[in-house]
């Protein structure tokens, strides 16, 4: 008969994968707000665009597809989308 | 006693003049009420996406980007993990809200989904150019289609 051994080897440390697991199927439940949500999305398209920022600390949505954006580094983006459907950034700092 | 015949009541008219002055008077109201319900016509050529390229066959669903997004060489396979990740966020969300168990309002759906749009089209607009102009022209049509419960729930159930 097989029997496996819990205080040995991989399985030495299984509350550990069992506490892995269940603190990563609780992140996988959506609690953030829209606004975090925004936020974070700011931060990968300014990430994307090379910039530097941090944290995004506050925005403005300041016309369709069109934000500006106030980052924990100090710096000031515009970020918009032009007919062509092309993203730019500009900075206003 | 005289007393007036309702004949004479009824025989009472308005005299010329001021019907006419009453009419001028209406009419820049009347034109004023027409005008402001008019949908706005005007078109803004510098609003976003208004000048897209032209493409052949437009992509109709976020599923069909998805899935031109992973045969794209110019994302790298970390980026479309990462973003197969996001647009799946997007249509959970879409599809809680129209289950009606969402904490999101339609305009927050539609600003997150912009987002999203906004997170791809860099990726591309530099690299492939003739996927960024099918997700040009389609991200109006497909948010349409997102937004629309009947449409939502025959593409994504």
């Amino acid at each position: 008969m097989i029997r496996l051994k819990f205080s040995t080897g991989l399985f030495r440390n299984w509350p550990i994968f069992i506490l892995f697991a269940v603190v990563t199927a609780a992140c996988e439940q959506e609690q953030a707000s829209h606004d975090d949500i925004v936020k974070a999305d700011l931060l990968v398209i300014i990430d994307s665009l090379g910039s530097p920022c941090g944290e995004v600390l506050e925005y403005q949505s300041n016309s369709e597809l069109g934000y500006l954006i106030h980052c924990k580094s100090g710096d000031e983006y515009l970020i918009s989308v032009d007919p062509q459907g092309r993203v730019g950034m500009e900075s206003r700092k | 006693m005289i007393r007036a015949t309702e004949n004479d009541k009824l025989s009472y008219r308005m005299p010329l003049v001021s019907r006419t002055k009453l009419v001028c008077c209406l009419f820049p109201v009347i034109v004023m009420a027409v005008f402001l319900s008019l949908p706005v016509i005007a078109h803004d050529p510098n609003a976003p996406r208004s000048g897209c390229p032209p493409v052949e066959e437009e992509i109709i669903d976020l599923q069909i980007l998805a899935d031109m997004l992973a045969n794209t060489k110019a994302v790298s396979l970390f980026t479309k993990l990462s973003l197969k990740k996001d647009i799946n966020k997007v249509l959970k969300r879409l599809n809680q809200f129209h289950d009606g168990k969402s904490n999101f309002t339609l305009e927050q759906l539609e600003e997150q989904y912009n987002l999203l749009l906004m997170k791809i089209a860099i990726h591309l607009q530099d690299n492939d150019l003739a996927l960024h102009r099918h997700l040009c022209n389609a991200w109006l049509v497909i948010w349409e289609d997102l937004r629309d419960f009947d449409r939502f729930k025959e593409q994504h159930s």
